[in-house]
Formats: structure tokens, C-alpha cells, sequence
């Protein structure tokens, strides 16, 4: 099943203009559940998707607010010559579709 | 502590066009706030209003929001707080606020004690910190050289609570600050009151972003307001229409953060590992429990940023399938041949060329997984050069260049560009970058934040 159609919210916003923040929150325990025990939002596949060295990637789950949060280094500073998302506010397409073995 | 509860309302909007209903505000005032405080600031927008020292949101959303919290801060009696004016908080953002509140009191009729705090640091104080050693890299940015700083065309640091508590005990009615914490922006009056740093601070992250933590329904407007005490804060929307679920408060502490449970600020760090949030009923979020941390050496955020050069834009269509199949091999020879032309015209060689084929890979670049060609491409062309002579004349040679290249298998030999505009090229002016993201330690927080007061 796509990580989607688990899932409330899907965004990643800059932390700040170095960091990209990535957020995946539920509005239910069931498939906030899942997601975890899936382990599929691991750091290594943060590390992947967005080609950030390991050791900067941070992953934490807060069940709070039924959330899994990602910060890692974007690749380019927001706002720099290159950069092509000053908010870094659509970085989160390829996590939609993500499958979450079921 | 003077007063067993104390009420902040999140009052007006300063960003994003700006723009404020009187009568949405007044939901606010009528809960009875002890002071109303708006948030002016991100770094989100780019570096552009640092580097530029321009305000970001409009005159006239700014001077409507203005109006409004200036009329109702004082029918009520009590402080307004303005935090990170003009986005960024530089000098000219700073002093551009202090026209217009001016403006707006004398039209008024309005009188009061305006306290004005800059943030913006001065050179040669930077160059001393740098030499003692006490300004370091942070979220991994390069270390700081002098040269960064020479550079640089507006430096800020990131206040805390403290100059504005000063404002605020110096009889402030109306206060502008420059840069500053959200956070601190609507912690320092309870702060002042003695309420514990914990709550403040959190209650204070909670609602910095106003209506966020709220669903309003469609049609609704409302601001956020929030009650402390000294065991508890309690938060919920003005509009009563709205509700505010506890998942959303709990959630609010993730946004723009790296750590949900670890929130940085001027001095030290929000712990909400303790916190609870608990639903009172469906427009009231009650939480208790959090932490604040003094760090052992105070340290502000820097930021500053630099110009870069200055920019010339083009966008075009592409609905060619013959083109969109060999694209970068087109767009490599648009460059090579941009690049000649532009040596035998004796143009300076030090400017940057770009192209971004929107519709493809232009919003994920080289992050992009997904390898499908799409039938039309958006064609974004980009040169950034050391004058804004400079770039127009490169970009004037790269539209005919990409207007009329040839490629292999070409059919469509009238054109390759589906220009949308007349002209084409589009001078965007300067560009800036963030050249200073660093963190500073200080001996004192209050005195790099110099306040001036004037009786309006």
C-alpha cells in the first residue's frame, strides 16, 4: 500500500535555510502503527532519496502527534543560484508513493 | 508573581500579503488579552529581503494590519509586540516600521510609548567576535571568515526574550523589534510576569504561527489566543466556530524544527519530552510538563547574506516531442553557443547560465526518480552575472540561441520556443544568498539589541 493513502500529512519545509524538515503524520494509531513497524522511513532511505550523508540524517518518531519526523542537509542552501525550492516545500513527491508493505 | 493568569492573543497578519479584519481581531481582544503580540519574520522567503533590506509583504497589507493592531492594542490598554519586521529585521525593514507605525498613530490620533529595538550588527563588533573565536558554524554552514562579514550587506542576530522585557519594563506600549525568536517575540511578557520559563516558552512556540494549531471552518477567520498559569497553559482560537485538536498542538512543535522535543531558542532549549497535551473540549488544548534548559553560554543566531550579482530570466514552452527526447543535449549546445557569442561580443565570461525544464525535473533536480518523459516542458533560462547589463545582454544572445538551435531530426524549423511574453527576457534584478548562518556566543542579551524609546 502507498505511504499515501496511510498518511494525513506529507510535507518537508525548510529548517531553517541549510536543513529540509520532512513530516509524515497520521491521523489514526492503526497505520501510524504500521508505518513504524515497517521500518520503512529509515534514515537509509532518507539518506537515498535525498542524498544526504548518513551520519546527518535524523529520524524520530513522536507519537504525540502520531508523526515521523526527518531533518537532514539540503543539497543546496535555500535561496542560493540553483536552488529550486527557496520554501523547500515540495521535496515530498517520491515519499507519496512509497510502498508500505502490509 | 504579580497575577495568578496572564492571556497573549496572537493579533493581525504581517506576512504573506498581510491584511487584517478589525472585526476578526476584535474576537481576540474581547478574551481579555494582558498583550497583543504579530510576527513579522522568517527566513523562509530567502535571502533577498536580508540582503536587500526591502520589505517583503506590501505597504498596504502592512498598513492595514498596523491599523488594526495599533487601534485595538490601544482600546484595550495593553502592549503590542511586533517582532521581525519586514521579514527579516534588518535597519531599513526596522526603520520602514517605524514610519509607518508613525504614520498610522498621527492619523489615528493615537498616543503612546514606542520602543524601537535593532538587531542589525555592526562590522566591526562581528570581526572581534570572529577574531576571539565565539561565532561558530551551525547546521553545518563553513566557518566564518572575515570576508564573509566584509561582505555582507546587512548582518542580524536572532534576540531573545530579554530586550523586549526591557521595552516592556522601560513602559513601552508599542514595540517593534528587529530580528527575534518567534518564540521569544510572545514569551518575554509572561517572562516578565514570572511565569515559569517552561510554559512560556512553549506556550509561546505553540501559538507562533497563529492559526496553524486551529481548523477554521471555510468562511471563518481567527486568531489564536492562549492562558498561563503557573501549573499550565491553555490554548485555543478567538472565532468560536473553530476548533483546536490536540494532535495539532502536539504537532506544532515539528514544524520547521529539526527535533520535536529539543526546540532551540536564544539562550536555551525548549524540552517538551514531559510535556501532555490534553483536550479540555474541542476548541482547548491544555499542556503542562514542559521543560526550558538555560544553555551554559548564551548564543544568538546570525544571519546575513551577500550579493551574488543580478539576474535575467526567460520562460518558454516546449510542446516539441522530437525536442523534449534530447533535451540536455540541446540545452548543452544553447550553452556552448551562448558562451561563444558572448566571448566574441567581449561580454565578461563570470556569469552563471541555467536552465530548469519544469514539467520534468525542475523541481527535484537531480533528487528526481521519476524518468518519464513528459509532452510539454516549461523551459526556465536563468543567467546570473555580475550586472544586470551583463545578464540581460546573455540572456538576450540565449533566447535567439535557444529560439533558433538546431538539433538533430528537427522538423519544426520555425522555432523551438513557445515564448508566452513580449519581451522574452525578464531583468529579476539582484540576487543575495545567505553567506552568514552562524551562531554567536554573547556576554549579555540585552545590550547587542540597543533600544530607543519615543513618546508618540
Amino acid at each position: 500500500v502507498k505511504l499515501r493513502e496511510l498518511a494525513k500529512v506529507i510535507r518537508t519545509k525548510n529548517a531553517g535555510a541549510r536543513l529540509l524538515t520532512i513530516d509524515v503524520m497520521f491521523d489514526d494509531a492503526a497505520p501510524y502503527d504500521l508505518v513504524k513497524a515497517s521500518g520503512v522511513l529509515s534514515r537509509e532511505l532518507f539518506a537515498r532519496l535525498y542524498r544526504a550523508p548518513l551520519e546527518r540524517v535524523s529520524v524520530i518518531d513522536y507519537p504525540p502527534a502520531m508523526a515521523i519526523k526527518c531533518t537532514l542537509p539540503r543539497l543546496v542552501q535555500a535561496g542560493d543560484p540553483g536552488d529550486s525550492d527557496v520554501y523547500g516545500c515540495q521535496q515530498h513527491g517520491p515519499l507519496m508513493d512509497l510502498d508500505v508493505p502490509d | 508573581m504579580s497575577r495568578k493568569e496572564c492571556v497573549a492573543l496572537y493579533g493581525g497578519r504581517l506576512m504573506h500579503g498581510g491584511g487584517t479584519v478589525e472585526s476578526v481581531l476584535a474576537l481576540g481582544l474581547d478574551r481579555h488579552p494582558d498583550y497583543v503580540a504579530s510576527d513579522g519574520g522568517s527566513t523562509d522567503p530567502g535571502p533577498y529581503y536580508l540582503g536587500s533590506g526591502k520589505v517583503m509583504t506590501h505597504r498596504s497589507g502592512l498598513e492595514s494590519t498596523v491599523r488594526a493592531l495599533l487601534r485595538g492594542a490601544r482600546s484595550k490598554r495593553v502592549p503590542l509586540l511586533m517582532g521581525s519586521v519586514g521579514i527579516a529585521g534588518a535597519r531599513p525593514q526596522v526603520e520602514y516600521f517605524e514610519d509607518l507605525v508613525r504614520e498610522v498613530a498621527r492619523e489615528e490620533g493615537l498616543h503612546f510609548r514606542l520602543a524601537v529595538i535593532q538587531s542589525e550588527m555592526e562590522k566591526r563588533y562581528l570581526e572581534k567576535q570572529l577574531e576571539a573565536g565565539r561565532i561558530r558554524s551551525f547546521d553545518g554552514s563553513p566557518p566564518l571568515t572575515a570576508g564573509d562579514v566584509d561582505r555582507a550587506s546587512h548582518v542580524v542576530a536572532m534576540m531573545g526574550p530579554e530586550p523586549m522585557i526591557a521595552a516592556l519594563e522601560g513602559g513601552a506600549d508599542v514595540v517593534i523589534a528587529g530580528r527575534c525568536s518567534d518564540s521569544a517575540l510572545f514569551a518575554s511578557y509572561p517572562l516578565m510576569k514570572g511565569f515559569p520559563p517552561g510554559l512560556c516558552w512553549h506556550m509561546a512556540k505553540t501559538i507562533e504561527c497563529n492559526v496553524l494549531i486551529a481548523e477554521v471552518p471555510k468562511g471563518q477567520r481567527s486568531d489564536i489566543f492562549a492562558r498561563i498559569s503557573a501549573d499550565d497553559f491553555v490554548v485555543a482560537p478567538t472565532n468560536e466556530l473553530a476548533r483546536c485538536p490536540r494532535v495539532k498542538v502536539a504537532a506544532h512543535t515539528l514544524y520547521e524544527n529539526p527535533s520535536p522535543v529539543e526546540l532551540h531558542e536564544p539562550g536555551g532549549m525548549i524540552d517538551t519530552r514531559r510535556a501532555a497535551y490534553e483536550q479540555l473540549d474541542e476548541r482547548s488544548v491544555r499542556v503542562t510538563g514542559s521543560a526550558w534548559v538555560p544553555a551554559p553560554v548564551y548564543t544568538v543566531k546570525l544571519e546575513g547574506a551577500e550579493l551574488v550579482g543580478y539576474r535575467t530570466i526567460f520562460i518558454a514552452g516546449i510542446r516539441d516531442p522530437i525536442l523534449i527526447g534530447q533535451l540536455d543535449a540541446f540545452l548543452e549546445r544553447v550553452r556552448d553557443a551562448v558562451t561563444a557569442d558572448a566571448r566574441t561580443q567581449g561580454l565578461p565570461p563570470d556569469f552563471q547560465l541555467r536552465f530548469s525544464a519544469y514539467g520534468r525535473d525542475a523541481v527535484m533536480g537531480e533528487l528526481e526518480p521519476t524518468k518519464a518523459l513528459p509532452h510539454e516542458v516549461g523551459l526556465l533560462g536563468e543567467c546570473i552575472a555580475p550586472t544586470q547589463e551583463t545578464a540581460d545582454a546573455i540572456m538576450n544572445i540565449a533566447h535567439g540561441v535557444a529560439l533558433h538551435g538546431d538539433y538533430p531530426g528537427r522538423m519544426a524549423i520555425a522555432g523551438n520556443m513557445a515564448y508566452p511574453f513580449s519581451p522574452c527576457d525578464i531583468p529579476a534584478g539582484p540576487v543575495y544568498r545567505f553567506s552568514v548562518w552562524h551562531l554567536m556566543e554573547i556576554d549579555d542579551p540585552l545590550a547587542l539589541f540597543p533600544i530607543t524609546y519615543a513618546e508618540l
